[in-house]
């Protein structure tokens, strides 16, 4: 176990280094090639540690959209992945994520409400927008959990099918409410929110995502070993002298959080908090105290990249970044859904 | 290590408007081994979580020693009684020493260190003679193996009484006869549900009988497995033999009494 404690805890600091590395990297990949150094220079300028001598525009690329592009992106990428392990764990089901349980879409009908009863101010809205995507996703996760329960049991199966239907169905309303209402570019405004794009991101959207993740990472942090006796069922985990119902119910309640801050930040992206614990885990083994930081790392890593890609790829045009995690995440779907089969067969 | 008596007085469960344990009072004396034994449904798994405490009895008290338990936190419960699922199917992506290091979660506080764990682990893996598995992926077990590693699990918590829900299923004859004979002489109050009536005959100081929630009947087996008993709580025709050995009672299987049976 030290070896592969020691392992872990190597591979989390490898990520660390890797987030920085991609985090700088992302800042001055894009249409106006800039390089590492202006890049630096302006983020030291703005942090009082130097003085830049470059361009008002340079500066503005560099301060007011990328930097804070790629940290919510890596907020986002570390909210989702641990959300997703949370989620995994609590239903024991290697293939529940926020998005499958109908977090998202509810988090994404709350937050475009808002956007079309057109709250005033931008500072009204910042606040405004989190919340309501907080309640969709609370919403949803009710109404997912109520449906399970009511065709029998929570058990992971009904919970997916459940999750899934809400899903669904609250993606379609909002599709809906975008069509029936908003004019122009409504067809953009649907794939943004769907399938996500952080082509909104700000200083703003950092500090909604950042604060999200302040307040839920050290809860499931301090509850990683009651994480890891739900592994082994709920009798068995109540045994070891915890609640199960509270610590579900509190964990829930943390995920919809984590995901009405992330979806009020950048719209439903789908497969990071799916794929990103099952690599995570295959490095780190399923112990929660491990996994969590390791996965948080993972899934800014992971997102940081993929919004890079998103941004570029089709450049001049920009690609809804869930297009970019979703053909990379279905393979990799696929092959946890066959391996997942081919266990329960042998 | 040395058990706890277990004393349930008049306990009733009511569960969703069924009453699902009747009344029930029993008592099983420090370090004996008590199986329970029933058709489905008869209220053995509620008996075994209204000791633990993961599901609140209706009406009555159950007495771990002198204390009762609806007034102990689950943390405490938990210090004094471990449960042992069922054999898992499930996969589980830890290790061997990972598994068992759960079982010291209710101890852990304050000035709990990494060599307090390992000590821990350590110690259980050997009591359940499970050395040799620890640094073992849990999914690469056989059945017999991870109810081995379980039972360590269950030990790593330094319990006094020991709890099992069918501790059997699922796994061929040697590791179930291997888990039975293993966990009679752990010298800690044992209280099993049990499917298999030889099973508990063998290796039980004391067997109850449940029926429909209600205790039927509980004593030594050759008392509480009396053909009689067998026939009407289970509808199951049976002769009760001696064992050549050591004259304990053997209970074979006749036939099934029922109307779709062919000595009804």
């Amino acid at each position: 176990m030290a070896a592969s404690a020691r392992s872990a805890w190597g591979l989390s600091i490898a990520l660390a280094l890797a987030l920085i590395v991609s985090l700088a990297a992302a800042a001055s990949i894009g249409v106006a090639g800039l390089s590492l150094s202006t890049v630096w220079q302006v983020v030291l300028d703005h942090l009082g540690l130097a003085n830049a001598q470059v361009s008002t525009l340079t500066d503005a690329i560099v301060w007011e959209i990328r930097v804070p592009r790629a940290l919510t992106a890596a907020a986002v990428g570390a909210g989702l992945a641990v959300a997703g392990v949370v989620m995994q764990a609590l239903t024991r089901n290697p293939l529940a994520d926020p998005y499958l349980l109908g977090l998202s879409s509810g988090a994404s009908l709350g937050a475009v409400a808002v956007l079309l009863m057109g709250l005033g101010g931008a500072i009204a809205l910042s606040v405004a927008l989190p919340a309501a995507a907080f309640v969709g996703a609370l919403l949803a996760l009710a109404a997912s959990l109520g449906i399970a329960r009511a065709a029998g049991a929570i058990g992971p199966a009904t919970v997916v099918l459940a999750g899934l239907a809400v899903s669904q169905f609250l993606a379609a309303v909002t599709s809906l409410i975008i069509f029936l209402t908003a004019q122009g570019d409504s067809y953009r405004q649907v794939l943004a929110w769907l399938l996500g794009s952080l082509a909104g991101a700000s200083w703003t959207t950092v500090a909604v995502a950042a604060v999200a993740i302040a307040l839920v990472l050290p809860l499931v942090v301090a509850w990683a070993s009651r994480l890891d006796a739900f592994a082994l069922g709920d009798t068995a985990a109540q045994a070891l002298g915890f609640s199960v119902r509270t610590t579900r119910l509190v964990l829930f309640v943390a995920v919809s959080l984590l995901t009405g801050a992330m979806v009020s930040a950048s719209g439903a992206i789908g497969f990071v908090g799916l794929i990103l614990p099952h690599l995570v885990r295959g490095l780190t083994g399923g112990i929660h105290r491990r996994l969590v930081p390791a996965a948080a790392l993972g899934g800014a890593v992971f997102l940081v990249w993929a919004d890079t890609l998103a941004r570029t790829i089709v450049d001049p045009r920009e690609l809804p970044v869930g297009v970019v995690t979703a053909v990379i995440g279905v393979p990799a779907f696929i092959l946890v859904l066959v391996r997942a089969r081919r266990r329960s067969v042998s | 290590m040395s058990g706890v008596g277990v004393r349930l007085d008049a306990v009733s469960v009511t569960r969703s408007g069924r009453r699902v344990l009747d009344d029930v009072t029993l008592e099983v004396p420090a370090g004996t081994v008590l199986g329970v034994v029933g058709p489905n449904g008869a209220g053995k798994s509620t008996l075994l979580a209204g000791i633990a405490g993961t599901l609140p009895v209706t009406s009555g008290t159950v007495w771990l020693g002198e204390r009762d338990v609806a007034t102990l936190r689950l943390r405490d419960i938990a210090r004094t009684v471990a449960w042992m699922e069922q054999h898992s199917e499930r996969d589980i992506a830890m290790t061997v020493e990972e598994i068992v290091g759960l079982g010291t979660f209710p101890h852990r506080e304050r000035g709990w260190s990494r060599s307090h764990q390992a000590d821990a682990v350590a110690g259980a893996l050997r009591a359940a003679r499970a050395e040799h598995l620890s640094r073992q992926a849990w999914s690469g077990l056989s059945g017999g193996e991870r109810q081995r590693v379980s039972i360590a699990r269950a030990l790593a918590q330094r319990p006094r009484v020991l709890l099992l829900d069918e501790p059997t299923n699922h796994l061929d004859v040697a590791a179930q006869l291997a888990t039975l004979e293993f966990v009679s002489k752990l010298g800690i109050t044992v209280i099993a549900a049990l499917h298999d009536l030889n099973h508990a005959a063998r290796y039980c100081d004391t067997v109850a009988v449940l029926d429909r929630g209600s205790l039927d009947r509980i004593g030594p087996q050759r008392e509480a497995l009396s053909s009689e008993t067998i026939a009407r709580v289970f509808g199951v025709a049976t002769s009760i033999l001696s064992h050549p050995d050591d004259g304990r009672a053997v209970i074979a299987l006749d036939g099934h009494l029922g109307e779709t049976g062919y000595r009804a």
